[in-house]
């Protein structure tokens, strides 16, 4: 059975379009063989920064032939007709088959052999990779120019074009130490470029730089950067540099960033302690002495700016950094920095008050909120921005500032990514709150939310950060208030609002909200329990989620089937004659016994209702609210709603849509599976 | 030793013998050489356009009175342009590293994604930084918009840093010790001139003048494109942006003021390069 190998050759793509293609191109290069009519054995990726190789087991020589019948002109349709249909299709007018007045033609179709099938195929995965980000040259468009192409069927080259190349067997090896190398058949193809120095498959290049590390000593990854760095070699050798001792005096995190960020170096620990020495890993080389001797210039470089840079923040200090906010901007349009540290600490001060927080808290939280932008303008973030948080921290604790506003300092940029550690301290959690809702409730006023996949600003995640800090701390958050809040100071700033603070307001509290529910269906809620209980309304992360959190235990009970088609009831009746709906409602227009006891029932419920709900208890909602239930049926089986009298009628209407607001709050259970 | 002038003289040899005219420096500030109008309005339109060039660079906002060993108010880029951009352009480039004295096989050379944009221009590409042992010595970028126009045929554009691969090249750890031709040094040439030009840049620019030339120059670039001058307009709107970038040293701009700037230069250079690629379309496909 025939092989297939195609080597897509491309100028250093970035390691995120490497990790697009190897995710895609699976399902891409599957797609194009079964719409070929084709079934191979195996297909194989192999991603890396050079190339994207297809490797295809085990093909059919060719698709079989596939008998086809045609529909042709009526049985009476002229002479000229039949005989152009038959000529048309290259059969004898004779061979035509007649199947209730219609002509058709049997065609016994002809085999289509593999290397007229491949180049669709081929074409397909190139043109079907959908990039994040793509260039344009002048072969055409992909995350970086396409140089060369490889289609080789066994030992055969399968002549075509694409991205303005045309296929050959000639592909290159490494850059430096392989040059141009003639590629054999699929199944030697990882060898075919081992000798040219290329280890195409990712997943080994992997495992050889982590061996490579691990002879080399206890080495850390804080950043995460080994994905990244699979990507941006095709020969990897591990190699080892040293730094000067002194530079070990700086807070840890300062030399360790120097090494990962940008550089993208391994540091190294020794009894728990960073060492002097770092691991690189090279795409090879003649003279290692002279890479690893450029490589230790560099870092000495960076290790020298960021001594110098913390120095001066030192002599700085804090306060004064603090004080040069008013000349960084915010987001465009809100003002400075300063502008924002100011609504961060009032939104912080009446997020402390809600959780009556204690006094120590509330002033760490205030004073950690006055210095929390500080480092921003600081030596050490303007060469090293991760580094923003840690050291504001650092110079917090240098001018003699409390552990607890230090720390909050430090963990208010938490959870820097989705899943990532959250604020250890109270002060901290209600600080990180505070920035991230000014932050969006800023941007929507300004009209810079979210549009379709662009969200520069960050806003989903900060979102997804007050939802994680909320929930995993049980925080009461006045949601709206506080965005109420950050955009009523924006406008006594006198900020030109791009959006009416009314539009504001709930949108972002929508938008908060809507991130609860990736949380809330990882724990098992379904879509539809969501959206019954962001219908009840309730504007903040927590009670949302214990109330979806509810409807779920409830799920399948008799006594929450009730309940909805009770409810359900009660919001028909009442849109249905909402027209004649009385304003208020008069208990002195009741007369029926059962009218009266839904009134009485709904009097006793309401109070109780939102105790449950003011204590997040939506266990005991449900339960209350189940048990308005006897009352709404026998209201519904004895009482006509609409009564021939206007004000009667007007009245019970009124009721009805009482009834259904209430038991809202425990969700709007129409939208429950019935 | 390879001097400096000596490493500059052979990548002028190199791209010459690559077909590309060499232009002189421009002789208005610029913070790139891809502001030089050998770049920036080159690149526009159908015809293509070889060039290279050295381009002091002029950022008032990085100079540390000469004290710094890597940052400068002046420093020099070698700027290359080749539109339309061959297939072989990493290779040709590469070429250029070998030119000055560089061995490829013995060095660790890497293309590291990178992707450029500049606000002011209104220019962006997708490319890399390329890397030499760790250290970037070339910022490689296929040039995708200038002047919010799509660049077609896509140029291709080299900057690379001069003193840091002559710093690498000569093994000193400061610009300043660099040996510029024999017997001179860097530090020679443009210690004092760093000292005196940060002073300048960060306390003595008279900020009110530099806030009235930026609007003069800005109504006189109007005038310039109402007049069908691009090339004229272009030149006024180098001064706004440098007068501009001086303001900022001088922490003379306000924060909600320094968008408006940004956008005020922009809007120069995009009318710049419509109504100069306009002329072009006009007046001179014949000579294309």
């Amino acid at each position: 059975m025939p092989d297939l190998l195609v080597e897509i050759g491309c100028e250093e793509l970035p390691a995120w379009a490497c990790d697009e293609a190897s995710a895609q191109l699976p399902s891409l290069v599957e797609r194009g063989i079964s719409a070929a009519g084709l079934a191979p054995d195996e297909t194989r990726v192999h991603v890396g920064p050079r190339r994207l190789a297809l490797i295809v087991l085990g093909l059919p020589a060719q698709r079989p032939a596939e008998r086809r019948e045609v529909r042709g002109p009526r049985a009476d349709a002229p002479e000229a007709a039949r005989a152009g249909f038959a000529r048309k299709h290259g059969v004898s007018a004779d061979a035509l088959e007649e199947r209730d007045g219609t002509l058709w033609a049997m065609l016994e179709g002809s085999a289509t052999p593999l290397e007229s099938l491949v180049p669709d195929i081929v074409r397909g995965a190139i043109g079907g990779l959908q990039f994040s980000k793509t260039m344009r040259w002048d072969g055409g468009r992909f995350a970086r120019p396409i140089r060369w192409l490889v289609v080789k069927i066994d030992d055969a080259v399968v002549p075509m074009e694409a991205a303005g190349v045309t296929s050959g067997e000639l592909s290159q090896g490494h850059r430096f130490l392989g040059g141009p190398v003639r590629l054999g058949a699929a199944r030697s193809y990882l060898e075919d470029v081992r000798s040219a120095r290329v280890v195409a498959d990712a997943g080994e290049r992997r495992e050889l730089i982590e061996a490579g590390l691990d002879s080399c000593g206890e080495w850390i990854d804080p950043m995460g950067k080994l994905p990244e760095v699979v990507h941006l070699v095709e020969w990897p050798a591990v190699l080892e540099g040293r730094f000067d001792e002194r530079y070990l005096e700086l807070p840890p995190r300062v030399p360790v960033t120097a090494m990962q960020s940008h550089q993208r170096y391994f540091p190294v620990v020794e009894a728990g302690r960073l060492a002097p020495r770092f691991l690189f890993v090279s795409n090879g080389s003649t003279d290692p002495g002279v890479v690893v001797a450029g490589n230790q210039d560099v870092l000495m470089g960076r290790l020298e700016d960021a001594a110098f840079a913390y120095g001066r923040d030192l002599d700085l200090g804090i306060e004064a950094m603090s004080a040069e906010l008013d000349r960084v901007s915010f987001l465009e349009g809100s003002g400075s920095l300063a502008d924002k540290v100011q609504r961060v600490a009032a939104l912080a001060a009446q997020l402390a008050e809600r959780q009556e927080a204690d006094a120590a808290t509330r002033a760490a939280v205030l004073r950690a909120a006055q210095l929390s932008k500080a480092d921003l303008v600081s030596g050490l973030v303007s060469e090293f921005a991760d580094l923003q948080g840690y050291a504001g921290s650092v110079y917090a604790r240098h001018a003699g500032e409390d552990d607890a506003v230090a720390d909050a300092i430090e963990e208010h940029h938490q959870p820097v990514e989705a899943g990532g550690s959250l604020p250890a301290s109270e002060a901290g959690a209600l600080l990180a709150v505070a920035d991230k809702v000014d932050t969006i409730a800023v941007a929507f006023a300004l009209g810079a939310q979210p549009t379709g996949s662009r969200d520069p600003y960050g806003l989903r995640r900060a979102a997804a950060g007050v939802v994680a800090i909320t929930l995993e701390r049980q925080l009461e958050l006045g949601l709206a208030e506080l965005i109420g809040l950050a955009v009523q100071m924006l406008v006594a700033d006198g900020r030109d609002l791009k959006r009416r603070p009314l539009e504001v307001v709930p949108d972002a509290v929508g938008f908060v909200l809507d991130r609860v529910e990736p949380v809330l269906t990882g724990e098992g809620v379904s879509v539809e329990e969501i959206r019954a209980a962001r219908g009840a309304g309730h504007g903040a992360p927590l009670p949302l989620a214990e109330l979806a959190r509810a409807l779920r235990d409830e799920r399948g009970s008799e006594r929450l089937a009730a309940l909805r088609d009770a409810y359900g009831r009660c919001v028909r009746i009442a849109a249905k004659g909402e027209s004649e709906m009385a304003p208020t409602f008069d208990s002195g227009l009741l007369r029926d016994p059962a009218e009266r006891e839904l009134y009485a029932s709904l009097q006793a419920t309401d109070e109780q209702l939102a105790d449950c709900v003011a204590r997040r208890d939506f266990g005991c909602a449900l339960s209350v609210a189940a048990d308005l239930v006897p009352a709404v049926n026998r209201f519904f089986d004895d009482v006509l709603v609409m009564d021939p009298d206007p004000a009667v009628r007007g009245n019970r209407l009124k009721m009805v849509h009482n009834v259904a607001s209430a038991l809202r709050s425990v969700g709007d259970l129409d939208q429950l599976p019935g | 030793m390879q001097t400096y002038q000596d490493m500059i003289s052979a990548l002028q040899a190199f791209w010459q013998a690559e077909g590309c005219a060499i232009m002189q420096p421009y002789h208005t500030e610029v913070g790139a050489g891809t502001s030089n109008p050998a770049t920036f309005l080159r690149v526009l339109g159908p015809r293509p356009w070889r060039t290279a060039y050295v381009e002091p660079s002029i950022r008032p906002d990085d100079g540390r009175y000469g004290e710094n060993p890597y940052r400068f108010q002046q420093f020099f880029q070698y700027q290359v342009i080749l539109k339309p951009a061959p297939a072989d352009v990493q290779d040709v480039y590469l070429g250029s590293l070998q030119a000055i004295g560089i061995d490829l096989a013995e060095h660790d050379i890497r293309f590291v994604e990178d992707n450029w944009e500049s606000p002011t221009l209104g220019a962006w590409g997708l490319g890399w930084e390329v890397w030499m042992d760790g250290m970037e010595i070339t910022q490689f970028t296929y040039f995708q918009q200038a002047g919010g126009i799509e660049v077609d045929p896509v140029a291709v554009e080299f900057t690379y840093g001069l003193e840091r691969l002559g710093m690498y090249l000569q093994g000193v750890k400061r610009a300043q010790d660099m040996i510029w031709a024999p017997g001179v040094t860097w530090g020679d040439v443009y210690e004092e001139n760093e000292r005196q030009f940060s002073t300048y840049n960060y306390e003595v620019a008279d900020t009110s003048m530099l806030a009235r030339h930026f609007d003069d120059h800005e109504a006189e670039a109007r005038r310039c494109l109402e007049a069908g001058l691009p090339l004229a307009a272009y030149d006024q709107a180098l001064k706004c942006s440098h007068a501009f970038n001086l303001l900022d040293a001088r922490r003379a701009v306000a924060v909600t003021d320094r968008a408006a700037y940004i956008l005020r230069v922009r809007a120069l250079s995009q009318a710049v390069a419509r109504a100069y690629l306009d002329q072009q379309a006009g007046g001179g496909e014949g000579d294309a």
